[in-house]
C-alpha cells in the first residue's frame, strides 16, 4: 500500500455495494412505507412485503445488464454514448433532476420526523441545515469513505434490529394476522404498490455507483446483491410482520411514523422502556446513508452532464439549494402522504425503471458496449 | 473554482517544494558543510580546527601522544586522541587504545621513518604503514573506521568514538568506545502486565535493536539506519522482517523520513506527527508500544517498527484502531478471558466517549427513558441545583481535567494533597454545597474510570477531546445531536487510512478473517493467517494441525 492508495478514493467491494444497497432500501422508507402498505394491505401487508422481494430482484437485474455493457461508466455517459450527445444530455438530466427532488424529499422526511417526535421545538430549518453538514462532508470525502461507514451502520442497525425485536416478543398478538388472505392474493398485491416506487425504483442510483466496483469484485457482484435484496425483503418483512403482531392494523394505519411508535411500546420489567430513541439514532444512520449516496449520484451525474473533472465543486452549492428547497416542497403532512401515495410511485418508476429499460433494449438493439473508464477523477476533460 | 478542476495541469502538481530560505541557510550550516572538508595531515592544524569549530568546549579532550620524545614545543606531537569527555567509557580508551600505541616497541621508529618522508616528498603519502600499524595491530576493539572528512569526523564524535589522527596521515582512525551513563533495562512504565517479560525498551537505540534481536532470532530481521533531525543528527532505525512486511510500505516510510527536515528530533512523536498520512486528526494512526514482545509480534504480522534513538517509544506502521485495544497480555492468557477485556475494552472506550453526553441528551430531551423510580430520584438530587444538566456535566468535565493535569505534572510527594483537595474537598462539598447533582459527579467520575481502560494512553487522548464536541451536542440537540457528531466521526475515521491501510479495518472494510484478532481473540491455534493487506506476502502463519484430544473411552 503506497502513499497514492486511498488518494483516489473511488474504488469499493462488492460486500460494499450489497451493504449501500440494502441500507438505501432500509434507508428512509422503513419508518414511512410500512404504514402506506398495510392502509391498502391490512392484516396481510407483510406477504406485500415477501412478494416484492423478486420484483426488486427483477430490477436490480436491469442495472445489473447496464453494467456489464458498460463496466466503468455512470447512467449519464452509457445515455450519451447510447443517444448521442444532446439526446443523451437530456436523459441524464432527467436523472440529474430526479436525485435532486429524491434528496429534498429524503431531507424532508427526516426533517418531519424529527421535528414531530423528538424535537418538536427545535426550528426546522436547524435540523435540515445541521444534518445537511453531516451530508456534504461525508459526500465531499468520497465513495469510499461512504461505503465504509455504511458498513459500520449496517452491523450497528442489524444488532439494534435484533434487540427490538427480542423485546417485542412478550407483545405479539398472533390473532392480529387473522384472517390470513381474506380477500384472496388481490390485497397484498395491491400493497406492492407503494414500495415500488419508494424505494425500490431509486434504487437506481445503483447505475452510478456499480462502475466503482473493484475491477477484481466484478464476479461476486451478482450473488452480493442478490444477498443485498434477500435481507433488504427479510428485514422489512420482520418489520411489516412486527408492526402487525403488535400494534395491529388499524393502530399501524393511523399512526405516520408506525415503527417509531411501536418502539416506544417496548417495556421490560419497567427497566427497558422507552427506548423508541435507539431506533431513531438507527434510523439518522440510514437516511443518512441514503441522503448522502443520492447527493453524490447527483453530483457525480451533474458533473458528468457539464463535463468536469471532478464532482466535488458540485456538492456545497447542490447541498445550499437541497435544505432549503427541503422546507418548502410539501405545505404539511397531508400533502406528503398525498405525493408520496399518488405521484411518487409514477415518477419514479417511469425514471428509475423506464427510462433505464428502454436504454439497455436501444444498447442491446444497436449492439453498444464500450470498456472505456468514466470515472473521477477523470483523465480526459470528457468521456 | 471550477476553472481549477477544469484545467489540464492537476493541483497537486502545482504544489512545489515548499521551503523558507532561511531552512537552506540553516541546512548549509549543519554537516553538508563539513563533506568536502578532508582531514588536513598537519596534526596542529587539524586540532585547532576541531577546536574552533567546536568553540573550544570543554568537554572536548584532546590527548597528544609524543612517541618520538622529541620534548619540543607543546602541540608538537606525534600521535593525537580526540574525543567527548563522558561519552566514552574510559576504561576501554585507556585499556585498548592509548596502552596498546604507548607500549608498542616498533612504532617510535616507523613514526620516525614517516615523519623523514613526509619532509623529503612534501606530499601526502598514500600508502603509510603507521596507519595500518595502528589499526590492524594495536587497536584492541572491534568497530572502528576511517576518518576521510571533517564529516565522518564529528558525526563519530559525537556517536562515542575516539578518534585517533597522525600527525602526516591524511586520516585518522575512529574507534566506538561508546560509554557514559544510560538507563538499563526495566519494567515498562506505560504498559503494565502480570504475566509476561518484564523488560522495555530503553533511551539508547542500540539496546532497543539488541532487544528485538533476542525475540526474533532470524537472518531475515532487516534494519536500516538513517539520521533525522539537522542539528540533532538523530539516529532512527527501521526494523522489518524481509519477506513479509510489505516493500511499498518501507519504500514510502523511508521516503517520508527522508523528506522530514527538522532541525531537532527529540521524541518518537516528532517522527510519528510529521509522517502520518492525515495530519488533522484526533486520533492516533501511528502506534507506540515500550515493550519489545509486543513490538515483535507486531514485527511478525508483516508490519515495520521505527525506533528513535533516545526515548523508549518504538512506533509501528502501518496501525490500525484494533491495533490499539491490543494489550500484550492478551496473548499470554487464556482466550475466553481475553475476549472478554477485549469487549470490555472497546464499551469502555465508548463510555469514556459518550457517558456525559448520553447523560446530558437524556435528563435534558429524553426523560421519559429513566423508568419512573429513578427519575423521582434524580428530579429529587436536581431539586435545589442552580444550573441546567449540561452546565454540570461542563463544569464537572472540567474539574476533572484540571485534577488529571494538575495529578500528573506536579511532583509525587504532593500527589496525596491533591488527592484530598479534589476528590474530598471539591467531590463531596460541590454536592453537598448543592452546586453540581451527585449524579453528575458518578457519571464523571465512571467516564474517567473508563478512559483509563485503554492499553494506549494516546486513544484516551481522542476521547477525552471529543468528549467535550459531543456534551455540545447533546446539550443543543439531544439524542440527535450525538447521532450527527457520532456519524461525523464515523466518516472522519472511515477517512483515515495508515500507509495505504483503512484505519477502521477490519471493521470496515469488513473482513471475516482478520475479525478473529478483534473483539474477539480466538485461540491462537484458529489464528492461522496473518492480517489481511499487512502479511500478504507469506500468508500462512500457524501451520500446526493441532491433534484432537481424545475423550476418555469406557
Amino acid at each position: 500500500m503506497s502513499m497514492r492508495s486511498g488518494y483516489v478514493n473511488n474504488e469499493i467491494t462488492s460486500r460494499q455495494v450489497s451493504k449501500l444497497l440494502y441500507l438505501f432500501s432500509v434507508g428512509s422508507a422503513a419508518l414511512i412505507v410500512p404504514t402506506a402498505t398495510v392502509t391498502i394491505a391490512k392484516q396481510d401487508g407483510w406477504i406485500s412485503m415477501l412478494l416484492i422481494v423478486p420484483v426488486q430482484y427483477a430490477i436490480v437485474l436491469v442495472y445489473l445488464a447496464l453494467m456489464r455493457r458498460f463496466p466503468r461508466m455512470t447512467i449519464a455517459q452509457y445515455a450519451e454514448f447510447i443517444a448521442g450527445r444532446w439526446i443523451g444530455k437530456s436523459i441524464a438530466l432527467t436523472f440529474v433532476f430526479f436525485f435532486f427532488i429524491l434528496s429534498t424529499l429524503v431531507l424532508r422526511n427526516m426533517v418531519d420526523f424529527m421535528s414531530k417526535t423528538v424535537l418538536p421545538q427545535t426550528p426546522t430549518w436547524f435540523i435540515s441545515g445541521t444534518f445537511m453538514i453531516v451530508i456534504l462532508y461525508g459526500v465531499f470525502l468520497g465513495i469510499e469513505t461512504i461505503a465504509r461507514t455504511g458498513e459500520i451502520l449496517y452491523i450497528w442497525s442489524l444488532f439494534v434490529l435484533v434487540i427490538i425485536t427480542l423485546s417485542l416478543m412478550n407483545q405479539v398478538h398472533l390473532e392480529f394476522f387473522e384472517p390470513v388472505l381474506a380477500n384472496g392474493l388481490i390485497t397484498p398485491l395491491k400493497g406492492m404498490y407503494p414500495v415500488l416506487g419508494f424505494p425500490l425504483t431509486e434504487c437506481v442510483f445503483l447505475t452510478a455507483i456499480l462502475p466503482m466496483v473493484k475491477e477484481s469484485e466484478r464476479e461476486k457482484l451478482n450473488r452480493g446483491i442478490f444477498g443485498a435484496v434477500a435481507v433488504t425483503g427479510a428485514i422489512t418483512t420482520l418489520i411489516v410482520f412486527l408492526l402487525i403482531a403488535v400494534m395491529g392494523s388499524g393502530e399501524t394505519t393511523r399512526s405516520p411514523f408506525a415503527v417509531y411508535e411501536m418502539a416506544k411500546l417496548i417495556n421490560i420489567e419497567e427497566i427497558l422502556v422507552r427506548v423508541e430513541i435507539l431506533f431513531a439514532v438507527v434510523w439518522i444512520g440510514t437516511v443518512f446513508v441514503k441522503l448522502s449516496l443520492s447527493v453524490y449520484v447527483l453530483s457525480v451525474l451533474l458533473g458528468q452532464v457539464l463535463g468536469l473533472r471532478a464532482y466535488r465543486p458540485l456538492v456545497f452549492p447542490l447541498c445550499m439549494l437541497i435544505a432549503p428547497l427541503s422546507l418548502i416542497i410539501y405545505r404539511n403532512g397531508v400533502h406528503s402522504t398525498n405525493f408520496a401515495m399518488n405521484v411518487w410511485t409514477v415518477y419514479s418508476v417511469m425514471q428509475g425503471l423506464l427510462v433505464p429499460l428502454l436504454l439497455l433494449l436501444a444498447a442491446l438493439l444497436m449492439r453498444k458496449r464500450s470498456r472505456k473508464d468514466g470515472r473521477f477523477p477523470s483523465k480526459e476533460p470528457n468521456a | 473554482m471550477f476553472g481549477m478542476y477544469m484545467s489540464k495541469k492537476a493541483g497537486k502538481d502545482q504544489k512545489k517544494e515548499r521551503r523558507s530560505p532561511g531552512a537552506d541557510k540553516h541546512v548549509n550550516e549543519q554537516m553538508k558543510d563539513y563533506e568536502h572538508q578532508p582531514v588536513v595531515p598537519v596534526l596542529t592544524e587539524l586540532l585547532d580546527k576541531i577546536k574552533k569549530e567546536m568553540g573550544e568546549s570543554s568537554d572536548l579532550i584532546i590527548r597528544g601522544l609524543d612517541l618520538t620524545d622529541r620534548q619540543g614545543k607543546d602541540g608538537d606531537k606525534d600521535i593525537a586522541l580526540v574525543y567527548i569527555q563522558g561519552l566514552i567509557e574510559d576504561e576501554r580508551l585507556d585499556k585498548f587504545v592509548i596502552q596498546t600505541i604507548q607500549q608498542d616497541p616498533e612504532l617510535p621508529s616507523q613514526l620516525k621513518q614517516l615523519k623523514e618522508q613526509v619532509r623529503q616528498t612534501n606530499a601526502d603519502s598514500p600508502e603509510e604503514p603507521v596507519l595500518s600499524r595502528i589499526k590492524s595491530h594495536l587497536i584492541a576493539i572491534g568497530l572502528i573506521c576511517e576518518i576521510k572528512t571533517f564529516k565522518d569526523l564529528f558525526e563519530k564524535l559525537f556517536l562515542g568514538y575516539a578518534l585517533v589522527f597522525i600527525e602526516g596521515s591524511p586520516s585518522g582512525i575512529g574507534c566506538n568506545v561508546y560509554g557514559g551513563p544510560k538507563r538499563s533495562v526495566e519494567e515498562p512504565k506505560t504498559e503494565m502486565m502480570i504475566r509476561g517479560p518484564r523488560e522495555g525498551f530503553t533511551e539508547s537505540l542500540r539496546v532497543n535493536t539488541i532487544l528485538l534481536r533476542r525475540k526474533i532470532r532470524s537472518p531475515k530481521l532487516w534494519m536500516e539506519q538513517m539520521k533525522v533531525g539537522e542539528i540533532t543528527q538523530t539516529p532512527v532505525a527501521i526494523m522489518y522482517i524481509k519477506g513479509l512486511a510489505d516493500e511499498s510500505v518501507i519504500e514510502d516510510l523511508k521516503r517520508r523520513i527522508k523528506d522530514i527536515k527538522n532541525d531537532g528530533i527529540l521524541e518518537s512523536s516528532y517522527i510519528e506527527e510529521m509522517i502520518t498520512d492525515q495530519k488533522w486528526t484526533p486520533f492516533p494512526t501511528i502506534i507506540s508500544h515500550e515493550r519489545p514482545d509486543v513490538i515483535a509480534s507486531n514485527l511478525l504480522d508483516g508490519r515495520v517498527a521505527i525506533i528513535v534513538d533516545g526515548t523508549p517509544f518504538v512506533l509501528v506502521v502501518p496501525s490500525t484502531l484494533n491495533m490499539f485495544f491490543q494489550a500484550a497480555e492478551d496473548y499470554y492468557q487464556n482466550y475466553q478471558m481475553a475476549t472478554f477485556l477485549r469487549m470490555l475494552r472497546f464499551s469502555s472506550f465508548f463510555i469514556a466517549l459518550l457517558m456525559p453526553s448520553i447523560y446530558v441528551a437524556i435528563i435534558g430531551y429524553h426523560q421519559e427513558m429513566i423508568p419512573t423510580q429513578l427519575l423521582l430520584k434524580l428530579a429529587a438530587q436536581r431539586e435545589g441545583v442552580p444550573f441546567p444538566a449540561y452546565l454540570e456535566a461542563f463544569i464537572m468535565e472540567l474539574v476533572f481535567e484540571i485534577l488529571r493535569e494538575a495529578v500528573l505534572r506536579m511532583p509525587s510527594t504532593a500527589g496525596s494533597a491533591i488527592s484530598i483537595v479534589g476528590g474530598l474537598v471539591i467531590g463531596q462539598s460541590i454536592v453537598e454545597a448543592g452546586i453540581v447533582s451527585s449524579a453528575v459527579v458518578i457519571v464523571v467520575a465512571f467516564t474517567a474510570i473508563s478512559s483509563f481502560v485503554a492499553p494506549i494512553y494516546s486513544l484516551g487522548i481522542a476521547a477525552r477531546l471529543l468528549r467535550f464536541l459531543l456534551l455540545i451536542a447533546a446539550s443543543t440537540l439531544g439524542f440527535y445531536g450525538i447521532a450527527l457528531v457520532m456519524l461525523l466521526i464515523l466518516l472522519h475515521m472511515s477517512n483515515l487510512t495508515s500507509f495505504g491501510i483503512p484505519y477502521l479495518k477490519p471493521f470496515a472494510p469488513f473482513n471475516w478473517k482478520d475479525f478473529k484478532d478483534t473483539l474477539l481473540r480466538v485461540p491462537l491455534w484458529m489464528m492461522k493467517e496473518r492480517p489481511q493487506q499487512i502479511g500478504d506476502r507469506d500468508q500462512v502463519r500457524d501451520n500446526s494441525a493441532a491433534e484432537p484430544r481424545r475423550e476418555p473411552s469406557q
